[in-house]
């Protein structure tokens, strides 16, 4: 009896452990919406400038001087827009003397044999330098002394300097722009320079009939210019090469400073009254939010925020080709007021996470439209963060700064006809009750 | 723990662990009551609740555990919602009813038992569109909640006579509900909406009842539950309260003539004190369940007598759509194995449910159900 019990049991305890293995479904929903309650109410706010920022400002001269990753030597026309530009190399220490292994005093170096710049060329994204860029098949480039009496940020005392004493050029098919070139330099201007222990700072400039632009590497982009020389002291010989640099026994340096491009000849600074991304020197544009802790600081969710600022078409190297407008996040305190420093403190925020990337908007600076920056994961990071953690502010860019002479020019809050000031267009959802309390 | 039976027995309480999706007639407002009925009670009709020392309704039923023993019952359903042009077929798992009993003498019976009261799971997927001026942007939302309120009952059967049980009970109302809102887009510009939220119930309540068998083979059975105060609570906030529903009911059961039971039971649920509970408008009303069933003996199974069950169950769902009344009939069939000669025993049941048609919607379910008693 009990055996037969027990198999009873293991029978039905298998049809049970069966039932009991099914996979369970529950995602219904055939009956929305009749039943589904809508739980979810989805509401819009367009808050006007004047509600959602607290300052929007265009940073002239923003990133600093010196602090681009790439340098630009330029002489080309574009749209009836004449753009020239200079690359200034320091050097401001070189060797001077030979120091050997003995107890001898140094001997000073009292010639120069052969001296040469070497630079090292941007490859463009395309692979190679085009007619686009360079126009003519050859391109000069020509090496001036710009050594002036003049402090750091007197960058007028430079550009004056060029075109004015010429020491090197070089002349190169547009084919070969590519890897590193060595310009040679004038041996006697160097050797005086060493001997009399001035200071070595070169201008560069490109030269081509009907134009040119090319890029090259600077100290933060990782392959600075240098100087190599082959130099004499009585008869002993030294063969050296250095990089770009600030050094010098009157005070502390500016490294970045080491090399920077120089505007010789373009457009002026932006007008007043207009927020300007992009040119050169660039400029961005910084905007502190204050947007309403009802909606940012509260249950409520905001699941969209589009930025919408209306763009001035800006005229100026009027081209078709489009540059991106770049949304940078300001990694700041509430503490950091200054915009200018604050500004420093952006990182693109795909650095942060991809979740918060924002998508740039491509576009040609000469047209006139609204553009549209979606900043609702900013919005959310901002919320997680708090307001005293992270400034409510971010920073908008031109791909092209500091290369691209154009400007994205858009309306602040402060333009007279309120339609074109900035919006933000805020979709938000109040928190659920989920149909119960 | 939904799919394993052997860890479903460990667990402390009848946790109802899901439910239809919300889109249905029968999971209205605070869910749906599985009723409070051991497998065999449910295979009659439910007519056997009042008697049945399985079903945690009327704690003089008790009595008939007898011996100290435990009892678990896993029921899975299979529910069928068919709409204009759409249908959905979803399988939920509950295990609503778990019972210990012990014996103290020949006049006392102490039960302890956990079973589902109302269950609140389900899970409702939708597509849709949000409009944003002249924009529009397709979404898609899924809206989950999972939870109960448990009905955690500590029982003692008293015998004043061999024939006359009274019992008592006290009864702690808990559970929670875990609630999830997704909702992503395929615009990009949307962020992904999550809102995720707890809530717990917290109540009590008392029951008291009688069995007497007034002649070898009749059982009657009544008893009531007075409810006392149930809060909801997120976190440690009390969001609001309201009263458990009382309740009240009869039955009788008939086993005179041999191979031969037969049973049924009326009761009444006084749903609508828990209408605070929800927001306001939240439809809710007080319903009848009434039913009845037979039980024969059947052909021999591995050498032991099947006892086979039907029976028919009319009742009303609680909480409403809108204003109208969901009303549920079920026509029911089970069978029992005794096993070691009767001191435990395996039920099985089987429920076809009708909730009817409203607005075009249509609910249908299959509510299987598997009870294990050991006595040992």
């Amino acid at each position: 009896m009990l055996t037969r019990s027990w198999r009873a049991l293991a029978a039905v305890a298998g049809v049970a452990l069966v039932l009991a293995g099914c996979q369970e479904n529950l995602a219904g929903g055939a009956a929305c919406p009749a039943l589904c309650p809508d739980t979810l109410t989805v509401r819009d706010t367009v808050l006007l400038a004047s509600e959602a920022l607290e300052s929007d400002v265009t940073l002239l001269g923003s990133p600093a001087i010196g602090t681009e990753a790439q340098l630009l030597a330029a002489d080309y026309e574009q749209g009836g827009d004449r753009l020239r530009t200079g690359i200034v190399f320091r050097f401001d220490s070189v060797q001077r003397a030979i120091v050997d292994t003995t107890d001898d005093p140094p001997r000073p170096l009292t010639s120069v044999d052969t001296a040469s710049l070497r630079i090292n060329i941007v490859t463009p994204s395309s692979g190679a330098y085009d007619s686009t860029l360079v126009r003519d098949s050859v391109v000069t480039f020509v090496v001036y002394d710009v050594n002036a009496d003049a402090g750091d940020f007197d960058t007028a005392a430079v550009r004056v300097r060029f075109g004015v004493s010429e020491v090197g050029s070089l002349t190169v098919k547009r084919d070969s722009l590519t890897g590193t070139l060595s310009i040679p330099l004038d041996t006697a201007y160097l050797g005086a320079h060493i001997r009399d222990g001035e200071r070595v700072r070169l201008g560069l400039q490109v030269r081509s009939d009907n134009g040119a632009q090319v890029r090259i590497y600077s100290v933060e982009g990782g392959s600075p210019a240098s100087l190599q020389y082959t130099a004499r002291a009585d008869t002993a010989r030294l063969s050296t090469a250095l990089s770009v640099n600030t050094r010098s026994g009157a005070g502390p340096a500016i490294r970045s400073l080491a090399d920077y491009t120089l505007l010789l000849e373009g457009a002026g600074p932006p007008p007043a009254g207009i927020l300007a991304a992009g040119g050169i020197p660039s400029s961005r544009i910084f905007m502190r939010f204050d947007i309403p802790s009802e909606l940012i600081d509260s249950t409520t969710t905001i699941v969209r925020a589009n930025l919408e600022v209306h763009q001035q078409g800006n005229d100026l190297y009027s081209s078709e080709d489009t540059v991106a407008l770049v949304t940078r996040l300001v990694r700041a305190t509430k503490a950091i007021t200054d915009p200018a420093q604050a500004s420093v403190l952006s990182v693109d925020p795909i650095s942060i996470s991809t979740s918060f990337a924002v998508p740039a908007v491509r576009v040609s600076p000469s047209e006139t439209r609204v553009d549209t920056i979606p900043l609702a994961h900013i919005l959310l990071l901002w919320k997680t963060e708090g307001p005293e953690t992270m400034q409510r502010s971010i920073v908008l860019q031109s791909s092209g700064q500091g290369l691209d002479p154009r400007r994205f020019y858009l309306y602040s809050s402060a333009a007279t006809d309120e339609e074109l000031r900035p919006k933000l267009r805020i979709t938000y959802i109040p928190r659920s009750g989920f149909g119960l309390p | 723990m939904r799919h394993s039976l052997a860890i479903a027995l460990l667990l402390p309480a009848a946790i109802s662990v899901r439910a239809a999706a919300q889109g249905t007639l029968s999971t209205q407002g605070f869910g749906y009551p599985p009723g409070q009925l051991s497998t065999r009670a449910t295979s009659l009709g439910g007519g056997l609740g009042e008697t049945d020392p399985l079903s945690p309704i009327n704690p003089a039923a008790i009595s008939d555990w007898v011996r100290s023993g435990l009892y678990v019952q896993y029921s899975p359903e299979y529910r069928s919602v068919e709409s204009t042009g759409a249908s959905d077929h979803t399988m939920t798992v509950r295990f609503p009813v778990m019972m210990g009993a012990v014996t103290a003498g020949n006049r006392v019976v102490i039960g302890l038992s956990t079973s589902t009261l109302v269950d609140r799971t389900w899970e409702t997927s939708r597509a849709g569109y949000t409009y944003s001026g002249s924009d529009s942007a397709r979404f898609e939302e899924d809206f989950t909640s999972s939870g109960a309120i448990n009905d955690i009952r500590l029982g003692v059967a008293f015998a004043i006579t061999p024939s006359l049980w009274i019992g008592a009970g006290g009864h702690i109302f808990s559970g929670d509900d875990r609630l999830k809102i997704q909702r992503i887009s395929e615009d990009t510009t949307y962020t992904p909406f999550l809102q995720q939220s707890r809530l717990s119930y917290s109540g009590t309540g008392v029951s008291g009842g009688v069995t007497w068998r007034p002649t070898p083979g009749l059982t009657l059975g009544a008893s009531g539950r007075v409810g006392g105060r149930i809060e909801t609570f997120r976190n440690d906030t009390s969001l609001t309260h309201a009263t458990v529903p009382s309740r009240w009911g009869v039955g009788a059961s008939f086993a005179g003539v041999s191979g031969l039971l037969v049973a049924a039971r009326a009761d009444w649920v006084g749903w609508s004190s828990m209408g605070d509970l929800g927001r306001p408008g939240l439809g809710v009303t007080d319903a009848w369940d009434m039913g009845g069933g037979v039980e024969v003996s059947g052909p021999l199974f591995f050498g032991l007598t099947l006892p086979l069950r039907a029976g028919y169950r009319h009742r009303t769902l609680p909480f409403t759509v809108g204003t109208a009344k969901i009303v549920e009939n079920s026509f029911t069939f089970g069978a029992g194995i005794p096993i070691s000669g009767g001191r435990s025993r395996i039920d099985l049941g089987a429920e076809r449910a009708n909730r009817g048609s409203l607005n075009g919607i249509s609910e249908k379910a299959w509510i299987l159900s598997a009870g294990f008693m050991v006595r040992p």
